[in-house]
C-alpha cells in the first residue's frame, strides 16, 4: 500500500498528461509526453547513466567528506564553549552563502573540475552534519557524565562510550538532510562550473539538452535526478534506522 | 567511623548558600538515611562527598584514601544503546580497564535480571530498571554506595519491593549507605540513624537512631513504635516548613 498508492496517482498523472499533449497538440520543443521522455531515456540510457554515475559519485564522495569532516569540526567545537563562539559563525557563514557565489573563486583556485564540484557539494552539505552532531555532544545526560566522572573514565573511553553513542542519532539526522544537500550541491556547481564533454554529469547534461531544445532528454535527466534523490534519502534513513532500531524512541514501531 | 564530614559549607558560584554547617559521620555498616524539605541541600551533599561538586569550606575524610564510592540516581540513567549486561559491566570497564562476565553475572542474579541480560533499557519497566542500576551501583563492590532518592519515581508496591531487595542486598554485600528520600515510612525501615536537614541552606536540625534490629520484614511495619517515629518525623519536618 505504502509504494502502491504513490506510483497509482503517478499513472494517472502520466495519462492525463499525455493526453494533454496530444488533444492540444503541443510540440516537443515545449512539452514532451511521459512517452517521449521514456524513450529518450531509453535512446540515451548509456550516455544519461554514465553522466548519472558521475554526479552520483560527487555527490556520495562529498556527502562522506562532509560526514567525516562534519563530525570533527563538532567534536572540535564541542570542546568548549570559547571555541565554539569562536569557530561555528564561520561554519554558518558557509552554509548560508550560496555557493554560485563560491563557485567562481573555487574555479580559478582549482584545476581539476572533479575538485572543484567535489568542495561545492561539501560546501552545501557539511553544516546540518556539523550543528546536528554538536547538538547531540551537546544533549548528554547530565546522571551519564556524572557516572563516567565518578568511575575516573578516561577522555577515549568518555568519548566512545558516551559522548558518541549519545550523539549518533542526531548524527543521522543531519545526514539524510545532507545527502539530498549534496546532491543538490554537485548539480547547482555542474551547472556553474559548466562541465562539458565525455565527464559530465547529469545536471549539465540537462542544461545542454534545453540548449538543443531536447526537452525529453533534459526532463529525462531531471526524473532520473530526482529518483536518485529520493533513493538517496531513503538509503540514509534506512541506514539510521539500522543503527537505531534496537533502542533509540525515534525507532520504536511497538512499545513495551 | 568509614567517612568523617566537618563544619561544610557549600555556596554555587552564583551566590546561592546551599549547605551551611554540617558535620556527620559515616559509620561502618551505616544506613544513614537523610529526610528534608524539597531543594534543601541532600543531593548536593551526595555530589560533594562523591567529589562531583567542590566544597566552599570544611572537611571530608574517609578512612581510607580512595574510597570505592557508587551513586544511584533518582532516574535509572542506564546507557540506552546498551543491554542490560554491557551496563553493568560499564563500571568495571570505567574503572578497571576488565571485563569480568563472573562478576556482572553474579550481581544480575543477586537482583533477578539474570534472564534479561541481553533486553535494552527501554523492554524493561520502572522497578526493572532501578534494579539494574543498583547492581551496576554495586558490580564494583563498593565501600559506600550513594542513594540519591533512588525510588521516588516508582509505585507505591516496586518501591516498597525494593526497600526489601535494598536491604537484603546490604545484607549480603556489606556496603555503608546514605540514602536521600523524600519518604520518610521508607526512611524509618530502612536505616539504623536519620538526619533531618532543614531548609536552604540545609543543615542538620536533628538526629535519631533506629533501633529496630536487622533484618527487617514489613511486619516491622505495624509496629506502634515504627508508626510513632513516622508520625514524630513528620511533625519535625512540618515544623521546619512553618518556620
Amino acid at each position: 500500500m505504502k509504494y502502491f498508492l504513490p506510483i497509482f496517482f503517478l499513472s494517472i498523472l502520466f495519462i492525463v498528461w499525455e493526453y494533454f499533449i496530444t488533444i492540444y497538440n503541443i510540440p516537443e520543443y515545449i512539452l514532451p509526453g511521459p512517452l517521449g521522455i521514456f524513450n529518450s531515456l531509453i535512446e540515451n540510457s548509456n550516455s544519461l547513466f554514465s553522466a548519472l554515475f558521475i554526479t552520483l559519485e560527487v555527490t556520495v564522495i562529498a556527502l562522506m567528506l562532509s560526514a567525516i569532516s562534519g563530525v570533527i569540526i563538532a567534536i572540535f567545537l564541542s570542546q568548549s564553549k570559547f571555541i565554539e563562539h569562536t569557530f561555528l559563525p564561520y561554519a554558518v557563514f558557509i552554509q548560508v552563502t550560496p555557493i554560485v557565489t563560491i563557485a567562481p573563486f573555487i574555479i580559478i583556485w582549482i584545476n581539476d573540475i572533479f575538485y572543484v564540484l567535489v568542495i561545492l557539494a561539501w560546501v552545501s552539505s557539511v553544516f546540518p552534519i556539523i550543528s546536528n552532531t554538536l547538538l547531540g555532544l551537546k544533549s548528554i545526560n547530565k546522571n551519564l557524565s556524572d557516572l563516567f566522572i565518578i568511575y575516573n573514565s578516561s577522555k577515549y573511553q568518555r568519548l566512545r562510550l558516551l559522548s558518541i553513542p549519545s550523539a549518533l542519532p542526531y548524527f543521522l539526522g543531519g545526514l539524510r538532510i545532507s545527502g539530498g544537500l549534496a546532491l543538490i550541491g554537485t548539480v547547482v556547481a555542474e551547472m556553474v562550473a559548466g562541465t562539458g564533454g565525455e565527464k559530465s554529469g547529469l545536471a549539465s547534461r540537462l542544461l545542454e539538452s534545453t540548449y538543443r531544445l531536447d526537452l525529453s532528454n533534459a526532463l529525462a535527466c531531471f526524473f532520473l535526478l530526482s529518483i536518485t534523490g529520493y533513493l538517496l534519502y531513503s538509503f540514509l534513513s534506512a541506514l539510521s534506522h539500522l543503527l537505531l532500531y534496537k533502542w533509540h524512541e525515534s525507532a520504536l514501531n511497538n512499545k513495551y | 567511623m568509614f567517612l568523617k564530614i566537618e563544619n561544610l559549607h557549600k555556596t554555587f558560584s552564583n551566590g546561592l548558600e546551599c549547605l551551611t554547617s554540617i558535620s556527620l559521620e559515616l559509620h561502618n555498616n551505616d544506613f544513614l538515611s537523610i529526610v528534608g524539605p524539597s531543594g534543601c541541600g541532600k543531593s548536593t551533599l551526595l555530589k560533594t562527598i562523591s567529589n562531583l561538586e567542590s566544597i566552599s569550606e570544611g572537611k571530608i575524610t574517609f578512612s581510607k584514601d580512595n574510597p570505592n564510592i557508587s551513586f544511584v540516581f533518582q532516574e535509572p540513567s542506564l546507557l540506552p544503546w546498551a543491554n542490560v549486561f554491557d551496563n553493568v559491566m560499564l563500571p568495571l570497564r570505567l574503572k578497571y580497564n576488565i571485563l569480568n562476565r563472573e562478576k556482572v553475572d553474579f550481581f544480575l542474579n543477586l537482583v533477578g535480571l539474570y534472564e534479561f541480560s541481553k533486553s535494552y533499557p527501554r523492554e524493561l519497566s520502572g522497578g526493572m530498571k532501578m534494579r539494574v542500576s543498583i547492581a551496576r551501583a554495586l558490580v564494583t563492590e563498593p565501600e559506600l554506595i550513594l542513594f540519591d532518592e533512588p525510588f521516588s519515581a516508582l509505585d507505591e508496591f516496586t518501591r516498597e519491593q525494593l526497600n526489601y531487595e535494598i536491604l537484603a542486598l546490604k545484607n549480603e554485600t556489606n556496603y555503608n549507605c546514605i540514602f536521600v528520600t523524600h519518604n520518610i515510612r521508607e526512611a524509618v525501615f530502612l536505616s539504623n540513624r536519620i538526619l533531618l536537614f532543614s531548609k536552604r541552606p540545609g543543615t542538620i536540625i536533628k538526629e535519631l537512631d533506629i533501633s529496630f534490629p536487622y533484618p527487617r520484614n514489613e511486619i516491622l511495619k505495624t509496629e506502634e513504635e515504627y508508626n510513632h517515629i513516622c508520625r514524630d518525623i513528620s511533625s519535625s519536618l512540618k515544623e521546619i516548613k512553618v518556620n
